[in-house]
């Protein structure tokens, strides 16, 4: 299988005041078309930092990610963002529904934002697998926690995307719900042949996955 | 109590988030300073005109007056010499202009110095330097001045010094300089000019007559009826300081009216920090629900928000006092401007900062900002550890207050509006009325905005998609700080709705009123240092000779005077006119204008609409009672015309009823008609040649009507300074909203662009929020800038001058006001767009 993400030496340190805190040296990864790969690792060892490059809304401080063919670092903002909105789907911890938006609205989102119309049907489709086509004029304001993740994880995937990315999925649910989350979000990415890419502290979690990395010393093993 | 370490958790959130620190100083500190520089500005002017007071009624307790041609000096010598009246003392007053030291005006007062050491200390306690004294006496161009006036416009003992009285210049020469030890002494000097009396009397055109003769009646129980026995019946004897207060009243309405235009830049102020606060108050919610399941009780948390808001408040308020002080200098010279244009003649060097103005600035910054305060640290107290963690709790219970507020709202419009109807006089209560009218709205602005959203999401969503979609979703779901900064907004922007439509019917009304007022061709004036209440009488045969000139068809002539009457002191325009008049002139008379006028020169007089309104003038069978050289006499009203000129208010007379009354023959203006066939201006320049030598002021009609205007323009230079810096705290106030409002959704908007959102697509939601919140304050400020048009015409006006006008609408007021809603709200959002593109998406997605 073609890999579709790649990580070529990629090193990425923060500045902290005066010091600066290496997340990853010479970090190598390769994830599959279809695959599902746990990044696992403490609190701050760098997971998010993993899933917001591959996204291209971090940069790395040196070396090369590829997105399928594209070289992420010779792409200009713009054309990461349009690679984003295309091509992958997100899901937070905190779920990052948008308020003022319905449920309905939250999984049309990222088509309306890329100008597609008549996506409608898939978003009532996905809304219906996630089993909240009964609430699709809710505000998330008013739905528990698991049922907020399940919209994120429809919103997700209503553009078709090649790679889902999941950062802590379940970090905010109780372990009941946060499993039947996990259910779904395994069960709709490997049914519709998606490439998950999930970055998580439990190991109950990784153990979902195909393949599980941890991030030691900077580099993913 | 708040125990020390929730303070230091305040103190510190203070330092952490100097932006919104310093938004809240900002706010606090622009009120404040407005209201200082309005107070210094009034006091200022106030306190001039007590010290130029002062200076000329010194310690006397009573004075003897005359009528407008002042009292024969015979009265003195008869009541100093015959009847042993004493301590008593002769003064001439009056004012001329300095022609060298920037046309101010400057007070004469001229004086016997051996009468005068019981009265003033000028010259008894003083030093009068390198003076020789005899010439005093025996020059009449020697004067003496305060010397820290002289230092300060270089003036020594030998200098000349140019002026003008009445319709001449005269040059007159500094004989020494008057110094005390005593500053407040030495203030009192300040403007003044000291003459013997017969050279005082010279210069003012008052040949063997004296303004007053000053008394000191030890006891006045047993010496005002032996004294009033003695003095002819043109003389009355009053206490000293009746003149003082009547001039103080006439300005009491324009101070009035400044300060609560300066009180409306610390209402929007507050908004400035109640936006401010709540931002604090959102923004710490999770540190707040951790405190609460820690321990804190809801009291302490209240408690730390008033106090971090007082802390703060203290310091902008006393930024504020400093910026007032700095901004008061330039009020000053706008204010005693107007004053010296419309009321009295006052000369203010500047508007040093009291204690009291000084503190009344800090309470009431703090006092504003501690009401601003309250309803978020109320917010404060009531967040549950638990229900901290839930972001939305706040705007869900701000969604629900959103109709009870504007249920308050409306109840707080109508009791304005029953304030305003009932209270027919009282211009307090008018002004507590529009305020109330003016919050009621204003407190109806979250509904109104909440509403238009509603209706606009459909069309948005249509044509700009989820970007429309999440507009209007925002603005509506977002209504604790959208509505209120709509609600700022609004207020700055129908007070300029407001007060444009105010001075923009006033103009239109004044122009037509002078343009059928102003009939004749030529008008010949001395130059005043004053306004109206200073004209000063032409020489004697001015008319005749402007009558005499060729091309002259004919002439009239105006007398102003100031006469006394039970009701104080009144201003008496007197007119030897034959010309009939437009009947648009008057509001009220009886028959037509040609009849009215018969009536008028057969005795009757006519008033102006301002004093009917201030003495209670009914508008059929009223009568004015005036003090006359032989007593009082009663003038039947025959009817009410408009005047805009003056609004203290006008008796009009015509010359032979006034001649028949006082022994007063002077003229204080010339109008002539040129004859048809003759060019206006060229008769005008022959009428400049015939005057040559004397120092008139000889203009055509239109260059009067431009000059009127100019002044009119001039006095509403306060009103229109205040108006712009009442938006521009409404600016700040939507831009620190905008700014919060952005600051707290980073983490959506973080996930907007994580999604896909484009740069543009960002401009164009954030734009589009604020557009909306601008759009919806512009909207709400049409009626409510109309209603206060309303207001301030209907009511303000009448109730403060006595004037009234019909409403002028001009249309782009209207395009403007919405103009600047937009405006304003679309550049507050430039700052918050471009700090989200600096930060990246990943940190922006990393807050909380």
């Amino acid at each position: 299988m073609p890999a579709l993400v790649q990580f070529d030496r990629v090193t990425k340190d923060y500045s902290e005041g005066q010091e600066l805190r290496h997340v990853l040296k010479d970090a190598e990864l390769s994830v599959s078309e279809g695959e599902v790969v746990a990044i696992r690792g403490r609190s701050g060892s760098g997971k998010s930092t993993v899933l917001n490059l591959v996204a291209g809304i971090d940069q790395p401080t040196s070396g090369e990610i590829v997105f399928g063919e594209a070289v992420l670092g010779r792409l200009s903002p713009r054309e990461r963002t349009l690679l984003r909105r295309d091509q992958m789907g997100f899901v937070f911890q905190f779920f990052n529904l948008i308020p003022t938006l319905s449920v309905l609205e939250n999984v049309l989102l990222p088509a309306e934002l890329a100008g597609l119309r008549g996506q409608r049907r898939r978003a009532l489709e996905l809304l219906e697998r996630v089993g909240l086509s009964d609430r699709l004029g809710t505000f998330p304001d008013r739905l528990s926690g698991g049922e907020q993740q399940r919209v994120a994880i429809a919103r997700a995937l209503v553009r078709d995307p090649r790679l889902v990315l999941a950062d802590e999925p379940t970090g905010n649910l109780d372990d009941a719900t946060g499993a039947s989350v996990l259910e779904l979000l395994d069960s709709v990415t490997r049914r519709s042949g998606k490439t998950l890419l999930l970055a998580t502290h439990s190991r109950e979690v990784a153990a979902l996955a195909d393949r599980e990395l941890t991030i030691e010393g900077g580099r993913l093993v | 109590m708040i125990p020390n370490a929730l303070l230091r958790t305040g103190l510190r959130d203070l330092v952490r988030r100097p932006l919104h620190t310093a938004l809240m100083i900002l706010g606090v500190a622009l009120g404040v300073a407005v209201v200082v520089a309005i107070d210094l500005a009034n006091s200022a002017a106030r306190i001039g005109f007590a010290r130029s007071t002062e200076a000329v009624a010194g310690r006397a307790t009573h004075q003897v007056r005359g009528g407008p041609a002042g009292l024969p000096e015979q009265v003195y010598r008869q009541l100093r010499v015959e009847h042993g009246v004493r301590p008593s003392a002769p003064v001439v007053e009056g004012v001329v202009t300095a022609l060298d030291l920037g046309r101010q005006p400057l007070r004469v007062l001229g004086i016997d110095p051996l009468a005068e050491a019981p009265f003033r200390s000028h010259l008894g306690e003083g030093s009068i330097a390198d003076a020789d004294f005899a010439a005093f006496f025996t020059d009449p161009a020697a004067v003496l001045v305060g010397a820290a006036f002289a230092e300060r416009h270089g003036l020594a003992p030998g200098s000349p010094l140019r002026v003008q009285a009445g319709d001449r210049r005269e040059t007159l020469r500094v004989l020494g300089l008057v110094d005390t030890g005593d500053p407040e002494s030495r203030r009192t000097l300040d403007g003044l000019l000291l003459l013997d009396v017969a050279a005082a009397q010279r210069l003012l055109g008052m040949p063997g007559r004296l303004s007053h003769v000053d008394l000191i009646l030890k006891q006045p129980a047993r010496d005002l009826a032996f004294i009033a026995g003695l003095l002819p019946p043109s003389a009355r004897l009053v206490p000293a300081n009746e003149q003082a207060k009547t001039v103080a009243q006439l300005t009491a309405a324009f101070e009035l009216n400044l300060t609560a235009l300066s009180l409306l830049a610390l209402v929007v102020g507050m908004f400035l920090v109640y936006n401010t606060v709540l931002f604090g108050v959102v923004q710490r919610r999770a540190i707040f629900g951790t405190l609460r399941t820690l321990g804190t009780t809801p009291g302490q948390l209240f408690r730390l928000i008033l106090a971090e808001t007082l802390l703060t408040a203290a310091v902008g308020a006393t930024l504020g006092v400093g910026l007032g002080y700095v901004l008061g200098q330039s009020a000053v010279r706008l204010v005693t401007r107007t004053i010296n244009d419309l009321y009295y003649v006052v000369s203010v060097s500047g508007a040093p900062l009291t204690a009291a103005t000084a503190v009344k600035g800090v309470v009431m910054g703090l006092g504003a900002a501690f009401l601003a305060a309250l309803a978020p640290a109320l917010e404060a107290a009531r967040v549950e550890p638990v229900t901290a963690l839930r972001p939305s709790t706040f705007e869900t219970r701000a969604r629900r207050l959103v109709p009870v507020l504007a249920a308050c709202g409306g109840v707080l419009a109508v009791l304005g509006a029953t304030a305003i109807a009932l209270a027919t006089r009282s211009l307090l209560a008018s002004f507590a009325g529009l305020f109330a009218v003016v919050l009621g709205i204003a407190l109806a602005a979250p509904a109104f905005t909440v509403g238009l959203m509603s209706v606009l999401r459909p069309a948005a969503s249509r044509l700009l998609g989820p970007v429309g979609r999440l507009a209007t979703g925002t603005v509506a779901r977002a209504v604790s700080r959208t509505g209120v900064a709509a609600a700022a907004l609004m207020v700055a922007v129908s007070v300029t709705i407001g007060v444009s439509v105010m001075i923009a019917s006033f103009r239109a009304t004044v122009a037509n009123w002078l343009e059928l007022t102003l009939q004749a061709d030529i008008y010949v004036s001395a130059p005043s240092p004053g306004g109206a209440r200073t004209a000063v009488p032409l020489s004697e045969d001015t008319a005749a000779r402007v009558a005499a000139v060729p091309g002259v068809a004919e002439v009239e002539t105006v007398r102003i005077v100031h006469v006394p009457s039970p009701l104080g002191e009144v201003q008496l325009a007197v007119s030897d006119a034959t010309r009939t008049r437009s009947a648009a002139l008057y509001r009220v008379s009886e028959g037509d204008p040609q009849e009215t006028w018969k009536r008028v020169r057969a005795g009757a007089v006519l008033v102006s609409e301002p004093f009917a309104f201030r003495h209670a003038v009914p508008e059929r069978g009223g009568s004015v009672t005036l003090h006359a050289d032989h007593g009082f006499v009663t003038f039947p009203v025959a009817g009410i015309y408009y005047d805009y000129a003056t609004e203290q208010g006008t008796v009009l007379m015509a010359r032979e009823v006034y001649e028949r009354h006082w022994d007063d023959h002077a003229r204080s203006s010339v109008a002539a008609y040129v004859a048809p066939g003759h060019d206006p201006a060229a008769v005008t320049d022959a009428v400049r040649r015939a005057l040559a030598g004397h120092a008139l002021r000889v203009v055509e009609n239109r260059a009067l009507r431009r000059q009127a205007l100019r002044i009119f323009d001039r006095t509403f230079a306060v009103t229109e300074a205040l108006r712009v810096l009442a938006v521009v705290v409404a600016f700040i106030g939507v831009w620190s909203a905008l700014l919060a409002l952005q600051v707290e959704r980073t983490r959506e908007l973080g996930t907007l662009l994580a999604l896909g959102l484009l740069p543009r697509q960002l401009w164009a939601l954030t734009l589009l929020e604020t557009g909306l919140i601008g759009l919806a304050a512009g909207l709400l400020s049409l009626p409510t800038g109309l209603a206060l048009a309303v207001i301030l015409i209907e009511v303000i006006n009448v109730r403060s001058f006595g004037w009234t006008m019909p409403l002028q609408l001009p249309p782009l007021v209207l395009v403007q006001a919405l103009a600047i809603s937009v405006l304003a709200a679309l550049l507050a959002a430039v700052y918050p767009v471009r700090r989200l593109q600096r930060m990246s998406v990943a940190a922006a997605l990393r807050q909380e």
